[in-house]
């Protein structure tokens, strides 16, 4: 009989341990990455929350997996288009090229919001103004501080919730990770300019995880940074190549009006895409405004499974996740895939 | 000799927060850094005896001193009778009735 | 999801033939500046621009401070519409900043609310007659300086710099809250980066300033100055802007809205008389211009016929560092004759 052929579309975490189980499984894999580098989001990514240990030493786990005979990785591939036929699927690339298996599990992750749609930040306008993609390039040294060291007093804000829970933006749900990403880069700043005054300006604190309320208790007793409970409202620039700020303090029922020298945007998760389906085809599509990730057939024991047979899915292209809940659902990904095969070949 | 127009600018109630805090508060903060867990959850308030007949809530004239708006803080402090029962239940472990007595020696 | 950003937004502006209308407090206050559009348009730009002499005030003053109904100001403004339609035109060109979003408004309730359009034509009827028709585009003055602003620079031989030292002029532009804050498509940049004004600044030569405070309103509200008692609001709203400004030490402000004009020039002499603070360094207040007064400077045009002396705040300081040829001393001649001058503040300098 010959081998087992699954598809796993986005060489990201969750793809890449997904690729690596299936092999162990003795299943032959073909991972489709868009770019040329695999690693997804990780690969761009400083530290990990809560531990602060480097991200380097999960890309490099997550990528040294890839060296196995069942798994081939086709890099600089974007997928078009899927079909089912006789049982097996059928994936075309936009190419125009045609790559057979016998199940399909659908990787393709989130990307960030464009910070730049909230006009009124600046991004791109300011230099000031950076994401928090930016400062984890930054703390990698691919960009430099967008300020001089030596200036003092250095104020440095976070935003939360830029592009989440917003309706203006067509993103209502809740990025999950951004507060604690939020935390772990303001002690990250303060580790790195101990003089610095740190503010987060959030709307809740969403420290849900293991070890994420605790890296929050640090951040104000160790490092002292302030947490101011309000939105801002605008950015404007300031001399000094600085931008200053207004937002509200809710708690005391005050505006805020405050100067910094650099304002991190935490940028929310969207979809990268829409799957849409036309006949017997499924289409890789970009979003519109407000359209949500992409659903499973339920949140609980079919939470891998697409509304087709032999389609699944795993990871942050079903909702905002953390590295850890990407990496389990991909386990369990290719756990029901191996039972799917079993059953039907 | 300034003219009388009727009308007069209103001063701007905003926070300044590039407003350095007064010695006397970052005084406080360093004595007692437990102050800065504070995330005015409530719990002291709700617990709290003197706030039944006045309007000291501990995590608010603690968010005052933090924002650097003072005037009121040692006036309202002095109102705590020091039963500590804000410190039992505090889910942050901030030494409250010392925040209090520090609070009650500013100038 | 919008391909282009707001702040690259451009609006449709027609090149020619339109219907215009006045502003009550620029025609009152600063009438040479209404005057100067109209020869700029007509005289410089060649363009048709068509003034019915039976227009009225558009009443957005009397509708913003609740004296005048929502359906007496819908009639009003549907007459402007009747005359328009009478003479034969389909764009609207608008002086004031206020009556530009109240067009606007208008437009938009009559668009969602097709009954209250019925409604106003049936009263318009009833009480004169007359019958309109939508015009195909509305636009504001500033807009159509802004369009032209390359023809009007060819014309002209004059840059926005600093005649001695050669460096280009610092000017800080404030546009009114009712061009685009409340329609974003109705101005250029739409709403947080309107670019009417800075654009025009920059094309002529001069350096625009950002300051943190420019997008806060001017405070002129309506009854907030309307009634003395109220008028510490628009004061102290104009203040937070001066403050925010000043460290820049701008040459001059910009404004395209007639009422931010008024106020962002009388409240310098307000607060110089009240507080003893002038907002620049010698004491002689920010010349602040309207956008047709700037261009009727850039054409060359006696600042004096221009009304320039009817500002509180003087212009000279900015005049001499343009190197502009001018008569220092006609500034209150009438007719060619010397008149009696005004009485001089007592802290701000003129």
């Amino acid at each position: 009989m010959s081998k087992k052929r699954v598809s796993v579309i986005g060489a990201g975490p969750a793809g890449l341990k997904a690729a690596a189980t299936l092999a162990a499984n003795g299943i032959q894999v073909k991972l489709f990455e868009r770019s040329n580098l695999t690693g997804g989001h990780l690969s761009q990514w400083h530290t990990l929350f809560p531990t602060l240990e480097p991200a380097s030493d999960l890309i490099q786990s997550l990528q040294s997996s890839l060296d196995h005979p069942n798994i081939e990785l086709l890099s600089l591939k974007s997928i078009q288009s899927m079909h089912s036929i006789n049982g097996k699927w059928e994936i075309i690339s936009t190419e125009g090229e045609r790559f057979e298996s016998d199940a399909v599990l659908i990787a393709t992750g989130f990307k960030l919001f464009e910070a730049n749609r909230k006009e009124e930040y600046g991004y791109g306008m300011y230099p000031q103004v950076v994401t928090s993609a930016d400062v984890e390039a930054i703390f990698n040294g691919q960009q430099n501080w967008p300020f001089q060291a030596e200036v003092t007093p250095l104020r440095i804000g976070l935003v939360h919730c830029v592009g989440s829970r917003d309706a203006k933006c067509g993103n209502r749900y809740c990025s999950k990770v951004c507060c604690v990403t939020a935390v772990k880069q303001a002690i990250g700043i303060k580790k790195k300019f101990p003089e610095a005054q740190v503010y987060c300006f959030y709307m809740d604190m969403r420290m849900f995880g293991v070890g994420y309320e605790e890296l929050y208790h640090t951040a104000q007793t160790k490092y002292n940074i302030q947490f101011i409970r309000g939105r801002l409202s605008e950015a404007s620039p300031s001399e000094g190549s600085r931008v200053q700020v207004k937002a509200e303090d809710t708690l005391m029922g005050k505006p805020i009006k405050l100067i910094l020298n650099m304002l991190v945007l935490m940028v929310g998760m969207e979809p990268s895409f829409q799957l849409r389906k036309q006949e017997n085809d499924f289409y890789f599509e970009q979003n519109s405004f407000g359209d949500g990730f992409m659903q499973p057939l339920d949140p609980w024991i079919g939470s891998n499974s697409y509304n087709q047979s032999g389609l699944f899915m795993a990871g942050a292209c079903k909702g905002p996740s953390s590295l850890p809940e990407v990496i389990q659902d991909a386990k369990a990904a290719s756990m029901e895939i191996c039972n799917y095969l079993n059953t039907v070949l | 000799m300034s003219v009388d127009f009727g009308f007069y600018a209103a001063p701007v109630r905003s926070i300044d927060l590039d407003k350095p805090l007064s010695s006397e508060i970052e005084l406080i903060f360093e004595k007692e850094p437990s102050l800065h867990r504070c995330i005015s959850c409530g719990q002291c308030a709700a617990i709290c005896t003197a706030g039944h007949f006045t309007k000291m809530q501990f995590y608010k004239i603690n968010l005052k001193a933090h924002r650097g708006e003072s005037e009121h803080v040692k006036e309202l402090a002095e109102k705590c009778m020091l039963c500590g029962k804000c410190q039992l239940v505090c889910p942050r472990g901030v030494n409250i009735r010392h925040g209090i007595l520090l609070m009650s020696e500013l100038s | 999801m919008n391909p282009t950003s707001w702040k690259d937004y451009q609006k449709q502006i027609p090149d020619d033939h339109f219907f215009f209308v006045r502003s009550c407090i620029r025609q009152s206050l600063f009438p040479g500046a209404e005057s100067a559009m109209l020869r700029i348009m007509k005289d410089f730009l060649h363009k048709d621009v068509y003034e019915d002499p039976r227009h009225t005030t558009c009443t957005g003053i009397g509708y913003h401070s609740d004296v005048v109904l929502l359906e007496t100001i819908m009639t009003v403004v549907a007459r402007q519409l009747a005359l328009m339609t009478e003479a034969g035109y389909k764009n609207l060109l608008v002086s004031c900043v206020t009556s530009f979003g109240i067009y606007l408004e208008i437009f938009e309730m009559w668009h969602n609310f097709p009954e209250k359009l019925e409604d106003t034509r049936q009263s318009l009827l009833r009480a004169t007659g007359r019958e309109f028709e939508i015009p195909e585009s509305i636009v504001h003055t500033s807009d159509v300086i802004y369009h032209f602003r390359d023809e009007i620079a060819a014309f002209s031989n004059l840059r926005l710099v600093n005649a001695e030292s050669g460096l280009p002029l610092k000017a800080v532009e404030h546009v009114g809250c009712h061009y685009a804050k409340i329609f974003p498509s109705g101005g250029f940049g739409g709403a947080e980066f309107p670019f009417v004004l800075s654009g025009l600044i920059e094309s002529w030569g001069g350096e625009v300033i950002d300051y943190p405070e420019r997008r806060h309103c001017c405070g002129f509200g309506f009854r907030q100055y309307l009634l003395r008692e109220n008028r510490g609001y628009s004061l102290s709203n104009s203040k937070i802007k001066f403050e925010s400004m000043a460290p820049y030490q701008p040459d001059f402000i910009l404004t395209n809205c007639p009422g931010c004009n008024m106020f962002l020039d009388r409240w310098q002499y307000t607060l110089a008389e009240m507080e003893g603070k002038t907002y620049d360094k010698g004491g002689l207040g920010i010349p602040v211009l309207t956008h047709e007064e700037l261009a009727g400077i850039m054409l060359g045009m006696d600042p004096w016929k221009l009304g320039l002396q009817m500002h509180q705040v003087q212009v000279e300081t900015l005049l001499d560092k343009l190197g502009y040829n001018y008569s220092k001393k006609e500034k209150y001649y009438i007719a060619g004759k010397p008149t009696v001058l005004p009485q001089k503040p007592s802290v701000l300098l003129v």
